[in-house]
């Protein structure tokens, strides 16, 4: 597989409480020899966000979408409508683009397997994955999602992956203290740098 | 694009600086450099923070005293 159709985009909620969900997702999309990418991308405040949102998009063949985060944030008590939209952007490049958009693949991941079905029905025929609310589990969807993509026999199973991160992020916090860093001080470049640094290096 | 073959790896299992390629596992997985760049660290000062920490054994505890 050439390197340009391994770009992976990562759409999920990037707050404090799904933090260790996303930290696996970028985790196993590095393990399995992929890029992750995602809206984070875009901190340049100089730049127009959707527009740097699109363009990851059409570079990304891959999709990663969780939508389980339904549930009206504590400051504001409104639901987060950012990954709807990006999912639907995603569907839509490769419902319209041209023949590179139409390759498109994403895994949908939602807490149940049928729930989307009540506030996101349009979706229904999409194969939607359930995390259960669970790292673990969330790893193995992925891994194996990504593995069966691959094509590669190399890229070992969900379980095993998710043994090794929970290894990484007992170590983490020591490996950023050695950097005179604490783990929420990173950016998304920096952990995905550490991340294929730590594999590389102990994988 | 450049293709993911073994010969992008031939110099060893790590690979120069601004590589598309960071290393590969021993399992045979190959380790892309991620688009997105670090700020606070150079991939080698992480790759030596990683090495300190996990060479480094955890330290013994201190026997207590029963008495």
């Amino acid at each position: 597989m050439a390197a340009a159709d391994r770009h992976v985009f990562i759409n999920c909620p990037f707050d404090g409480e799904y933090n260790a969900f996303f930290h696996a997702i970028v985790f196993v999309v590095i393990r399995s020899g992929f890029y992750p990418r995602c809206a984070l991308e875009t901190d340049d405040s100089s730049e127009n966000r959707y527009g740097k949102i699109c363009a990851i998009i059409e570079q990304c063949r891959y999709g990663i979408h969780d939508i389980s985060r339904t549930e009206p944030d504590s400051r504001y008590r409104l639901p987060r409508f950012n990954m709807p939209l990006e999912l639907g952007l995603f569907l839509g490049a490769k419902r319209f683009g041209r023949t590179s958009q139409s390759r498109k693949v994403c895994i949908v991941l939602d807490r149940e397997r049928y729930r989307f079905q009540k506030f996101i029905s349009d979706i229904a025929g999409q194969d939607i994955h359930s995390h259960q609310g669970k790292i673990a589990v969330l790893i193995e969807e992925l891994a194996s999602w990504l593995r069966n993509h691959s094509r590669d026999a190399s890229v070992p199973g969900g379980r095993k992956m998710a043994r090794e991160f929970s290894v990484f992020r007992k170590q983490m916090p020591r490996i950023c203290a050695a950097r005179n860093l604490e783990p929420d001080e990173l950016t998304f470049g920096d952990y995905a740098a550490l991340v294929a640094e730590y594999i590389a290096e102990v994988a | 694009m450049e293709k993911l073959t073994q010969r992008t790896l031939s110099a060893g299992k790590k690979t120069a600086p601004g590589s598309q390629i960071v290393g590969k596992t021993r399992d045979g997985v190959v380790i892309l450099r991620p688009k997105a760049r670090p700020k606070h660290f150079t991939s080698e000062e992480i790759r030596e923070a990683i090495r300190q920490v996990v060479r480094s054994k955890p330290r013994a505890r201190k026997a207590r005293s029963t008495s």
